[in-house]
């Protein structure tokens, strides 16, 4: 998915265009869904308190993601001691057009590849989700997790060699 | 221009991600064509894009949506 940059976004339609992409970013960095939950509330709240200061001149999916990915790395650094409560997968999934194979299927592939994508580093992790997850062009990557584009296309090198690895049986 | 499997490796995060010439590209898909074990990874990595394109994704519940709506002042 990409998002357009807008110059007078209104904070309703911010948390609507990119509360699921706040919190899938937050959720595969922490791993806890109700940690992830407080990230995306902390988020929002400084992207509407911060609102007036943009002025636009950068992509916003960019600039909220930035935000998000600081509150929750300062997230995991506070609280990795404590247990997680990862989501459980195959529950959340609500897909009424597919057959009950299908849905298992879907369940399975999404269990495994929430364990893959838990197996990379943060960083590879939050370049792996914005880029082939979220649908952000490299550049929008690059800026919000403020390093280069060539630095992105290798996290995003390695994590897509790790996930093969893990995930080669649904791959062919 | 000419390349073998390791340096199709180092191509591949520009194959990607954007950035190779034109030569570069030629040669990519050229290596590529007669590369079957290469092909078989180009299209696994696609695959995995493709996975976590469909499945990656995580919606935030409805109820949590709310409250954090009305907590921001939204509603």
């Amino acid at each position: 998915m990409h998002h357009a940059s807008v110059r007078t976004p209104e904070p309703g339609w911010l948390f609507d265009t990119f509360a699921d992409g706040v919190y899938t970013l937050a959720y595969r960095i922490i791993r806890d869904r109700h940690l992830a939950e407080d990230v995306v509330q902390e988020t929002f709240i400084k992207v509407i308190r911060s609102l007036a200061s943009y002025r636009g001149d950068g992509p916003i999916a960019a600039w909220i993601y930035r935000i998000g990915y600081h509150q929750a790395i300062a997230v995991t650094r506070r609280r990795r001691e404590e247990p997680l409560d990862p989501i459980v997968i195959a529950v959340e999934m609500d897909r009424p057009t597919e057959t009950v194979e299908e849905q298992v299927l879907a369940g399975e592939l999404a269990a495994r590849l929430d364990e893959a994508i838990g197996s990379l580093s943060e960083s590879e992790r939050a370049a792996f989700v914005l880029r082939d997850v979220e649908g952000l062009s490299t550049a929008e990557v690059a800026a919000a997790l403020e390093i280069s584009e060539s630095a992105v296309k290798m996290r995003l090198a390695r994590s897509r060699e790790t996930l093969r690895r893990h995930l080669k049986e649904y791959l062919t | 221009m000419n390349v073998n499997c390791d340096q199709l490796t180092g191509l591949l995060p520009d194959f990607f991600d954007g950035g190779l010439s034109t030569e570069q590209s030629d040669a990519a898909i050229d290596h590529l064509a007669t590369c079957e074990a290469c092909r078989l990874t180009v299209d696994e990595l696609e695959g995995v894009r493709t996975l976590a394109g469909d499945h990656g994704r995580l919606e935030l519940p409805q109820a949590s949506k709310d409250r954090i709506r009305r907590s921001l002042g939204l509603d």
